[in-house]
């Protein structure tokens, strides 16, 4: 899956394993993660603190967390612009149930349910019909944006109490619980991904549809189980955001969240057109925004600046395959 | 009957069961006045809309059209606080959101990234450009000569809308009645054929994010004109609901087509819903749910129209199959189309 290109017959062995290493997604984005935190670590004083970079891991999760399933949809060659809408759905229908019972458990029974029906709807559309997935998570977008403002009555969720907030706030051993949810998940959709058949066969559904269906993949089944996912892991994430903010807020109604999420899949490495990508690519992503984020916001970029450097910076991340590598 | 014909007649009848439905919720819905000041409203969503199909029928698409919106506007406002008067600061933002849209374009074209990530990259920088530039203050101290290009009246008809309706026009002789026309369809429908007869593929390219900026621009002097005020964070979301409009439409997303009538139609269709569910007086909120079910029913509607139109066809064989007529149906029907770009 490296990508690495016909190599003339003279280099070969080590020299050749070397390249698929180095050309490897999750290698250049690591890298490019290192660099970034270094040179901040060197330049902008108090970066390197543990504080600072137990705040960059907990304010990276709730992304992290909701592109581990989008990655899913991308790596299958579709595109789930719903999630964001999914985790104020989500946050909307489980955060008055936090503040009223203070039950972490009841909280979850909510939220991910809620997530888990949404990204339903939108499989079956996407797997059922010929609506290409982006117009169909679009009008989902708009569906699912409006339910949860009615559900919120205008209102923010506010104070939600501590015991239905832990997964956002807690810590197990000094690791910060959030952190620990994403790994958690990124652990169990590892496992999925390598040993399931539906699993395995992601990649050839993203890849090549048509050469799939002739191998006899259940593409149908494919799409209907990331996008199942996506909305899961967005109702997921709802919780870790109640729990990170103590409340949900009617302006996280918006789009700002799934551009985030889409970017840092393709920070991460994975290919927005389908067939190509690793299951880390949403977590390295999410961390270089992270420490993008705060990096900038150290060396004093003034506040009305910062979007503009966060937004060159993002681009040259996504970019930095074509700038550094120069292959197609 | 053909397809495309069908397709507009679709929206005509979800446009007349809308106007039905707000009709009979409240008295105030079908006079004059509220229809022109819903198209009135609708012009800046309206001429971004159009960019969008261009570059939509390139294959492309352009997630920056908000923060353009917001950028030419501060630039203008820019302009006119240090004393530029109105018409020069108006080329500012026309000329401003050009340039947005040709930046677009080279990195799409340079970078060879898929548009989806260059503009999701320049929706952010744009974004930082305008409030960095605003300072994060909003501006309202243009003169009042200023109202002229988003509150003018042509009799009973705001003169925005006017703009609007023959900028669609010229877009629809642009794209049936030009080579260049015929050269944006061609890299729509295949990049790879397109560049072997010739078309430099990375020239239209250029052009249709150029001309999306441009659109905006325009959009943008009037939006500013009609709301006589200026923010940095003004026009987010824009981009989406500019899409849906293609799409509800009934323009494949996957580029090869394009069409100014039913793109304009669509805009209508999604624009007249917040006013009527303001005016019968029922919670706004639900106007996202509503565009949600208009954009699954438009599409549902092509859908059905397109597959009766190819069935129809196959019932008449003296009639010539036209190629730009069928291939997008037998497409969807041989593949399930689900890439998402090629």
């Amino acid at each position: 899956m490296s990508g690495a290109s016909a190599i003339p017959g003279m280099r070969a062995g080590r020299q050749l394993r070397m390249t698929a290493v180095l050309t490897h997604p999750d290698a250049t984005a690591t890298a490019t993660l290192v660099l970034c935190a270094a040179a901040f670590a060197v330049f902008a004083s108090g970066f390197a603190s543990v504080d600072n970079i137990r705040g960059i891991v907990i304010s990276a999760s709730v992304v992290a967390c909701i592109g581990l399933g989008e990655n899913l949809v991308m790596m299958a060659g579709e595109i789930d612009v719903s999630v964001g809408s999914v985790l104020a759905l989500a946050g909307f229908a489980a955060g008055p149930v936090a503040v009223a019972t203070n039950n972490l458990w009841l909280t979850l029974a909510v939220a991910v349910p809620v997530g888990c029906v949404a990204g339903l709807v939108n499989g079956l559309i996407v797997a059922w019909t010929p609506i290409p997935s982006i117009v169909a998570t679009l009008g989902t977008l708009y569906v699912y944006q409006g339910v949860a403002l009615l559900l919120s009555g205008s209102h923010n969720v506010v104070s939600v109490p501590p015991a239905a907030s832990v997964l956002g706030v807690g810590s197990v051993g000094g690791f910060p619980a959030p952190a620990l949810v994403v790994l958690g998940a990124f652990a169990a959709i590892t496992l999925w991904h390598r040993n399931t058949n539906i699993g395995r066969d992601l990649i050839a559904v993203g890849a090549n549809r048509r050469a799939a269906r002739t191998m006899g993949v259940r593409i149908r089944a494919g799409l209907m189980v990331t996008f199942v996912l996506a909305g899961t892991m967005a109702g997921l994430a709802a919780v870790l955001y109640l729990g990170e903010v103590g409340g949900m807020q009617t302006s996280v109604i918006g789009t700002n969240t799934v551009l985030q999420v889409i970017a840092a899949c393709a920070i991460g490495g994975t290919s927005i057109q389908g067939g190509r990508g690793t299951d880390l690519a949403p977590l390295t992503g999410a961390l270089l925004i992270g420490v993008i984020t705060d990096g900038v916001v150290i060396f004093g970029v003034a506040g009305v600046w910062f979007q503009f450097v966060y937004g060159a910076l993002i681009l040259l991340a996504v970019a930095r395959d074509r700038l550094w590598l120069g292959r197609r | 009957m053909k397809l495309p014909a069908a397709k507009v007649l679709g929206l005509v009848l979800l446009l007349a069961a809308e106007l039905a439905v707000f009709t009979a919720l409240s008295p105030d819905f079908l006079t004059s006045s509220n229809l022109f000041n819903i198209m009135a409203l609708d012009t800046e969503n309206g001429l971004i809309a159009l960019g969008m199909a261009v570059v939509i029928a390139s294959g492309g698409i352009d997630l920056s059209v908000g923060s353009i919106l917001a950028l030419s506007s501060v630039t203008m406002a820019y302009a006119v606080q240090h004393g530029a008067p109105v018409l020069p600061a108006a080329v500012v933002c026309l000329v401003t959101g050009l340039v947005c849209g040709l930046v677009n374009g080279s990195l799409v074209v340079l970078l060879r990234l898929h548009p989806l990530l260059v503009t999701l990259g320049t929706l952010a920088i744009f974004r930082g450009l305008a409030l960095g530039i605003s300072n994060g203050n909003g501006f309202s101290g243009f003169p009042t000569s200023f109202e002229f290009f988003g509150q003018t009246y042509v009799g009973q008809v705001p003169a925005q809308v006017i703009i609007w309706l023959l900028l669609a026009v010229a877009l629809y002789l642009v794209v049936n009645r030009t080579t260049a026309g015929r050269r944006l369809l061609a890299v729509g429908i295949n990049e790879t054929a397109a560049s072997y007869a010739g078309i430099r593929v990375g020239a239209v390219r250029l052009a249709v994010y150029g001309a999306s900026g441009l659109f905006t621009g325009i959009a943008s002097l009037i939006y500013s004109s009609r709301v006589f005020s200026v923010r940095g964070d003004s026009g987010s979301g824009l981009e989406l609901l500019a899409i849906a409009a293609v799409v509800v439409g009934g323009s494949s997303i996957r580029g090869g087509e394009v069409s100014a009538a039913r793109t304009t139609l669509a805009v209508i269709v999604i624009g007249v819903i917040p006013d009527g569910l303001q005016l019968a007086n029922i919670d706004t909120s639900w106007q996202y749910v509503a565009i949600g079910v208009v954009m699954v029913a438009a599409i549902v509607i092509n859908e059905l129209f397109a597959r009766r139109a190819a069935a129809i066809r196959r019932w008449m064989p003296w009639r010539t199959n036209r190629k730009e007529d069928t291939w997008r149906v037998s497409d969807t029907a041989s593949d399930g189309g689900k890439q998402l770009s090629r």
